[in-house]
């Protein structure tokens, strides 16, 4: 905005006080020379530039603040709840606001809150019996003797069942046939081998599984079937029956058949000292009872 | 702002504060209760106020103050007349200073303000705009027509300078 007759006030008060540009400074010149009566105004203005009088503030240090201004409630309650310190009691009665703490501190006085005189009732349901003291141990001593009683118990019937399991005894298979003649049909005399007749079954009705000429005839081959009374049947590795067993043969296990040692992957009787002593003492008492048994 | 910045505003504006109202009032004892008043009012907001607006804070209570109680007591009511014989000299040859005191006494309140904070603070025109409520172009033509009739003033034949 240009300098004019309405504005130039302003302008005159920042040329004198030094703060209009160059490019103003100019434009302020020319409008002078427009009118020099506010240049005669304009002359002699810088006299009244005021100097500032030293002046002292006489009660200044009351303006201060210092910590009790800060928190007066702090020294209030601190009296009221009788925690101030002497040094803070000396401190209080030489400050100008000692009184209006005080009053403070009477009014925090007579907030204090009295405690009324009330009975709990059911005060005996609370009491704890001595007994209770020890019921904790007392549970827990009942329930880790069964658990060890159940795991004993556990451990024999397993045990157990694995005599049950070694050795099977399989009835015979077969009896015992008579020589059979060459291209003659095998009748089995089935009276003789004591058992049921069985039904004779029409060729027609026999599955083929392989391919045959049904025109040649089945000649049967003399073979000697041996007879077995009774086939002893071994299991003949543990190892087989009990995959578990393998992973972990670190016991050995004594049959009655084999009579030798033989490892065993119970891992879970090998994991603790205690099973390991339980199922050692059992293998001796086994292998004395089949030393007895064989002699 | 913390108590020790507080105390550091006491220590570094308390005078000026006290002769900016001294000044524009005249009156020591209103001087006075607005310097306490306006510290009572800094203290209270000491928590909001940064200690870098202390000072603007403290001119801007004391004037808002100052000119409460000038119309609350319906003195000044018209803050741009000027009162010629409000207040006579004291010495019989004063100097150029003292003749410029005499002046700045005769002086509206808007106008006297202005100038001192202008002159004796230093405040720049945003500032005092800030602090009177002024814009900034009312600011610098109230400063011209201050030292315009102070000028005059210290041109009348009565007057030896």
């Amino acid at each position: 905005m240009k300098i004019n007759i309405r504005n130039y006030e302003a302008y005159f008060t920042e040329y004198l006080d030094g703060q209009l540009s160059l490019a103003a400074q100019q434009e302020l010149q020319a409008f002078l020379f427009l009118h020099p009566d506010l240049k005669e105004m304009l002359e002699g203005m810088k006299m009244t530039k005021l100097t500032p009088p030293v002046i002292r503030y006489a009660l200044k240090n009351n303006l201060k603040k210092e910590e009790v201004h800060e928190c007066t409630d702090y020294y209030a309650i601190a009296w009221a709840e009788k925690t101030i310190s002497s040094e803070e009691i000396k401190m209080l009665n030489h400050h100008s606001r000692k009184k209006e703490i005080y009053r403070d501190a009477a009014l925090y006085d007579q907030l204090k809150l009295v405690a009324p005189d009330l009975r709990y009732e059911n005060k005996k349901k609370l009491y704890r019996p001595q007994y209770r003291f020890f019921s904790s141990y007392f549970y827990t001593g009942i329930a880790a003797s069964l658990l060890i009683f159940a795991g004993i118990s556990l451990l024999f019937q397993q045990s157990a069942e694995r005599d049950d399991t070694l050795i099977k005894t399989i009835p015979p298979a077969m009896q015992a046939v008579a020589e059979i003649p060459k291209n003659k049909s095998y009748q089995p005399n089935l009276s003789a081998m004591s058992l049921s007749r069985p039904r004779r079954v029409p060729f027609s009705e026999t599955i083929i599984t392989e391919k045959l000429s049904l025109s040649a005839p089945i000649t049967v081959l003399n073979l000697p079937i041996a007879t077995i009374p009774q086939i002893p049947y071994t299991i003949p590795d543990c190892e087989s029956l009990c995959p578990m067993r393998s992973a972990h043969p670190r016991e050995i296990l004594l049959t009655e058949e084999a009579k030798v040692w033989k490892s065993s992957g119970n891992s879970f009787l090998a994991e603790n000292v205690f099973s390991g002593m339980f199922q050692t003492g059992r293998l001796l008492a086994e292998k004395i009872k089949t030393n007895l048994n064989g002699e | 702002m913390t108590r020790k910045e507080y105390n550091q505003c006491v220590d570094l504006h308390a005078d000026a504060l006290f002769r900016f109202i001294l000044k524009a009032s005249r009156n020591k004892t209103l001087a006075d209760d607005t310097v306490q008043d306006s510290y009572l009012i800094l203290w209270e907001n000491v928590s909001v106020i940064a200690y870098e607006k202390a000072k603007a804070f403290l001119f801007t209570t004391a004037y808002r103050k100052m000119i409460d109680t000038f119309r609350r007591e319906k003195r000044n009511a018209d803050f741009e007349t000027i009162n010629t014989n409000a207040y006579p000299m004291t010495t019989l040859t004063p100097d150029l200073n003292e003749i410029l005191e005499h002046a700045l006494n005769l002086l509206p309140p808007i106008q006297k303000t202005v100038v001192l904070l202008r002159d004796y603070e230093n405040y720049s025109y945003k500032e005092i705009a800030e602090i009177t409520s002024l814009s900034e172009t009312q600011v610098k033509v109230y400063i011209f027509r201050a030292r315009h009739f102070m000028k005059t003033f210290i041109k009348t034949p009565d007057l030896v300078i």
